[in-house]
């Protein structure tokens, strides 16, 4: 599924940047596919933030359902 | 990684030998970093230039220069690795190839993140010097990385600095001579297995946990929430407006302005002028109605001066807090809805201050179309800071309902262009994606640096379109071209926009600067109904020269003039169909 469906606190694992050009932006920060990140916020119908180590990211909503997570 | 990111891997310059090829400038320092970690600060104290300093990235778009030691200095834009896929990165990638020696500035407190672009570095083999920057901060949170390891690790000088106090600068300089280049090698070349070495080297490097600091880490987390988020940002913008538009609109500016531009500095110019005997048209340009001593330095600097000033502090304030790409988070989806992102937020808060700097700063958007759309928006609809000053302070006599009248029509404009163009121009506008750098109080010194060199580039800029705005004028009424001009507009003005026919003046003025033409407004004796729909047609009227001038050098002078000719019809057609909207319901 889409991070953009995780609940807000909780840690999840990226397995897939569906983007290609998010996919090397996202892999410069350090938010690369394997990555254990957790979801911070959630803006309704807007962007969803996350964070790893103690860096945050904010990706809009569009992408956020192109980068895929385990669903557990 | 698939293959179209195979760019992103190594710099053409990866043998040791490419270093003293006849290419690279004679001792050419490259200061070369991840953006927000300190360069500009690092270039300041090295060169004695000043670049801007702040909290959010992208601040330097183009490469600033200096000296240092007689050895020239570039100040490269921040970037999170080498390759082509952005101006940034291709600005920092071919200044990397001419170097003698890199600087790289990392952030010491966010390593993970900065070893990506190291790593690309010391793979270059251009001999380089790391600024461990930011070590206070990275101390404070108990992850202070250990120096001599990531030295061992690229084998290249590691340097712990705190930039913006000072320390650790002058052993850096001494390094600089000792650079040499890294040892470091890579299998593989493309950007995951990069990522992975740098996610190992930095487990290496830091091998404590952050601690926890509770205020800071509950507002990292909050203001880009919903609930919390959109109130500070309430509570932000009440700020600005109490400063910049009740405290220096409207109480200092009414001191400064009338005391002692009107009643003290005027009156002086007349007597000085009255003096030396100079009488008839000449004395008119000089010290008249519209003189060059009289108006002109009466606006610039007891008007503009004070306010501009506010409004570069509240913005610097923002900028150095970390508080604006939070900003751009909260309203991305506001802006999604006329083609923009949350980015998009930078150029238009920028825009108020100055549509020409807000102009300039659209390049940080990444497609053509975005920065198409954030171009018009803010010459139509984007008052600048010297307009919005006139514009408070003229309706703000009339009371709040005729303010909240003004911003609701300019909203509504913004919106319908932006919608508009959203709808006609070919593509799709790129997702928001972009980092949140810590919050962090503003240093006061910073601050004031920021707030007097911007405000010192925007009075240069101003001042002479001004005064050859004010000259025209005087020429025009000295010569009778004004009662010809104002012949000329005079059906317009009055039977179409139902103003006097002296407002057609303040048209000429707008044609050089749109803020003037809100200033010529003033003494006209306006109903409050004239008034905003006067105000409303100078906003939407033709943008200063200077942000022309800016358009057409980045977008081209036929999009220019589009734009130009756009302001003209649009500024008409909305205000005609408000005079007759403010009469039909009774209130004009």
């Amino acid at each position: 599924m889409g991070i953009d469906r995780v609940p807000v606190g909780s840690r999840t694992r990226i397995e897939a940047i569906e983007d290609s050009t998010a996919r090397r932006e996202l892999t410069r920060l350090g938010f690369e596919e394997g990555a254990d990140v957790e979801v911070v916020s959630r803006i309704p119908f807007g962007p969803v933030v996350l964070q790893r180590r103690h860096r945050q990211v904010a990706i809009g909503r569009e992408l956020a359902r192109r980068v895929r997570v385990s669903s557990q | 990684m698939s293959s179209t990111h195979k760019n992103g891997a190594g710099v053409a310059v990866s043998s040791p030998s490419a270093v003293a090829s006849p290419g690279s400038r004679e001792g050419l320092v490259v200061l070369a970093g991840n953006p927000n970690v300190g360069k500009s600060a690092i270039f300041t104290r090295l060169s004695g230039t000043y670049a801007e300093v702040s909290n959010f990235p992208g601040t330097t778009v183009d490469a600033m220069r200096g000296t240092w030691n007689e050895r020239p200095v570039l100040d490269a834009p921040g970037t999170y690795g080498l390759g082509e896929h952005s101006e940034e990165e291709r600005i920092t990638t071919g200044l990397v190839k001419e170097a003698a020696v890199i600087v790289n500035v990392v952030d010491a407190a966010h390593l993970d993140r900065d070893l990506f672009l190291t790593l690309q570095l010391a793979e270059s083999g251009v001999p380089m010097v790391v600024a461990l920057n930011l070590v206070d901060e990275a101390r404070k949170a108990g992850i202070e990385p250990d120096a001599a390891e990531l030295e061992q690790a690229l084998g290249v000088p590691v340097i712990p600095t705190v930039a913006v106090k000072g320390e650790g600068l002058e052993e850096l300089a001494e390094a600089i001579g000792e650079a040499r280049p890294g040892t470091w090698h890579l299998n593989g070349a493309d950007d995951m297995t990069r990522r992975r070495a740098a996610d190992d080297l930095y487990a290496r490097v830091v091998r404590q946990e952050r601690k926890r600091r509770r205020i800071a880490d509950w507002l990292e987390r909050a203001s880009v929430t919903l609930h919390w988020g959109l109130p500070m940002l309430a509570l932000s913008l009440a700020g600005i407006y109490l400063l910049v538009g009740v405290l220096v609109a409207q109480n200092l500016v009414s001191f400064t302005e009338t005391r002692l531009g009107q009643e003290m500095w005027e009156p002086f110019a007349r007597s000085i002028i009255d003096a030396t005997g100079i009488g008839g048209p000449i004395r008119e340009i000089l010290v008249g109605e519209f003189g060059l001593f009289t108006m002109t330095v009466t606006y610039i600097v007891f008007l503009l001066a004070p306010l501009v000033a506010a409004f570069y502090f509240s913005l610097a304030l923002l900028e150095d807090s970390g508080f604006l790409p939070r900003i751009a988070t909260l309203v991305d989806r506001g802006l999604s809805a006329i083609g923009l992102n949350g980015r998009a937020v930078i150029p238009i808060i920028l825009g108020f201050g100055c549509v020409t700097m807000g102009t300039i700063t659209t390049r940080l958007l990444s497609t053509k179309r975005e920065k198409t759309i954030a171009t018009a928006v803010l010459n139509f609809a984007i008052p600048c800071s010297a307009q919005l000053a006139v514009i408070a302070a003229l309706l703000a006599g009339f009371g709040g309902a005729w303010v909240f009248a003004y911003a609701g029509i300019i909203l509504a404009m913004l919106i319908a262009i932006g919608t508009t163009l959203d709808r006609v121009l070919p593509g799709e506008s790129p997702p928001l994606l972009i980092e949140l750098p810590p919050l962090r109080w503003p240093r006061p010194n910073a601050v004031m640096k920021k707030t007097l060199t911007k405000g010192r580039w925007f009075m240069q800029e101003a001042t002479p379109w001004f005064a050859a705005g004010a000259l025209i004028v005087s020429v025009l009424q000295v010569t009778g071209g004004l009662d010809v001009w104002q012949r000329f507009l005079r059906p317009l003005m009055v039977n179409w926009l139902y103003l006097p026919a002296e407002a057609s003046r303040t048209i000429v003025m707008g044609l050089v600067r749109r803020d003037f033409g809100a200033a010529g407004l003033y003494d006209m004796g306006l109903t409050p109904a004239q008034a905003l729909v006067a105000l409303i047609v100078i906003t939407l009227f033709v943008p200063c020269v200077a942000s022309i001038m800016v358009m057409a050098k980045e977008h081209g002078a036929r999009t220019a003039f589009r734009i130009w000719v756009g302001t003209w019809v649009v500024a008409f057609a909305v205000g005609g169909v408000l005079a007759r909207i403010l009469t039909w319901i009774g209130v004009a």
